[in-house]
């Protein structure tokens, strides 16, 4: 996604809202921390949008998001998390088969367990490249670190969460 | 898990990679003589494979419909300050309003405006005041007239920042408790904005 000038923050909303929510339920297993982070950056970006300047869309975005998170959570020191709700909210039409779906339903439980199981920064590498859906750079860019450390992140938190899942024989 | 045949740990992360697409031409030669050649690198692949599978199966969650902006606020902003909102309104409102700097000025022009009418019955709104002064021409048809009135009156205990309306204009006496012990929900709605505490109703 390359700047965008005429980009409101409604259409920020819009299109990266689910992301941003997303991005925060699966490092917390928490919905009211999602719905927090999401209401606090869409402020953030409905302030800052004026003075963006160009460069990496994406990569500005996530920054934000990230350091709000991570504000968040300082200011809350840690409460516990709660578990996920029943099943998730699935999106209906999107591209996997039905019984993809149904499966990644019964699993998400023990996908979310396993991820709050890893150390922050692997979940979080882990998160915005397979949920939220970035590259490499763009995570590079968001989390300010040298591509390289995401690269071993990444797979670092790929291999404990393989230790972690329990697979169907 | 096999422990007796294992991957070391840098082609390992070079097959996680691979899957993404992230490999400099040298590196994905490297898998790919790797991916022909050596079992035990297949069944390791296959094992990262499945997990980033798993993980891309998660789906993205919806964002509960209050926090994502709607239409503006017209006629719910007097019901919010009469503390006439339903229920159900209340969060939709709120969220709404930590996020729209619009609406809230406009709240705040609204209050303002009945505060002046209220404390100055049956005054006309004196000449110097231009109707249509400060009003965003593309919305607020209703709320105009009020507005205008109220221009005279300074923001007295608002908890958020009105526009520039506020400064320059003779403060009319008001009761400090009247006006906060009617604002007492917009002042825990708009305490810092960020802070707004909204039930996360599924
Ligand atoms: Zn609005």
């Amino acid at each position: 996604m390359a700047e965008n000038p005429t980009l409101t923050w409604e259409d920020v909303a819009h299109r990266y809202g689910r992301k941003i929510y997303s991005f925060a339920y699966r490092l917390t297993g928490n919905p009211d921390d999602a719905a927090d982070l999401v209401q606090e950056v869409l402020l953030k970006v409905r302030k800052g949008l004026d003075s963006y300047s160009p460069g990496s869309f994406e990569g500005w975005l996530w920054r934000i998001t990230r350091n709000t998170f991570l504000d968040g959570v300082r200011k809350k020191q840690r409460r516990p998390t709660t578990p996920l709700p029943e099943g998730d909210h699935i999106d209906i039409g999107a591209s996997p088969s039905p019984d993809e779906v149904l499966a990644s339903v019964r699993l998400s439980d023990d996908v979310q367990a396993a991820l709050l199981k890893l150390p922050y920064d692997f979940r979080e590498a882990v998160v915005l490249c397979d949920v939220v859906g970035l590259t490499y750079e763009e995570i590079a860019d968001a989390a300010d670190v040298p591509v390289g450390t995401v690269r071993s992140r990444i797979h670092r938190g790929r291999s404990m969460l393989r230790g972690l899942l329990t697979w169907p024989v | 898990m096999a422990s007796v045949n294992r991957v070391n740990e840098h082609l390992s992360m070079l097959m996680s990679c691979y899957l993404d697409g992230a490999l400099t031409p040298r590196e994905l030669d490297e898998v790919v003589f790797a991916l022909e050649t050596d079992e035990t690198a297949i069944a390791e692949f296959r094992r990262i494979q499945e997990v980033r599978r798993t993980m891309r199966l998660l789906p993205l969650l919806d964002v509960p419909a209050y926090l994502l902006p709607g239409d503006h606020l017209n006629e719910q902003l007097s019901a919010y300050l009469d503390g006439e909102l339903a229920t159900l309104e209340m969060p939709v409102v709120s969220a709404h309003l930590a996020t729209c700097m619009e609406c809230r000025r406009d709240l705040a022009e609204l209050d303002k405006s009945r505060i002046a009418v209220r404390a100055l019955p049956g005054l006309e709104p004196p000449e110097f005041l231009d109707v249509h002064r400060d009003v965003k021409q593309h919305r607020r048809r209703g709320l105009r007239t009020a507005i205008a009135v109220a221009s005279g009156v300074a923001a007295v205990t608002l908890a958020f920042t009105v526009g520039p309306l506020a400064s320059e204009q003779t403060p009319v006496a008001v009761s400090i408790g009247d006006l906060q012990s009617r604002h007492t929900a917009v002042a825990s709605v708009s305490s810092g904005a960020v802070a707004v505490q909204v039930s996360a109703t599924p």
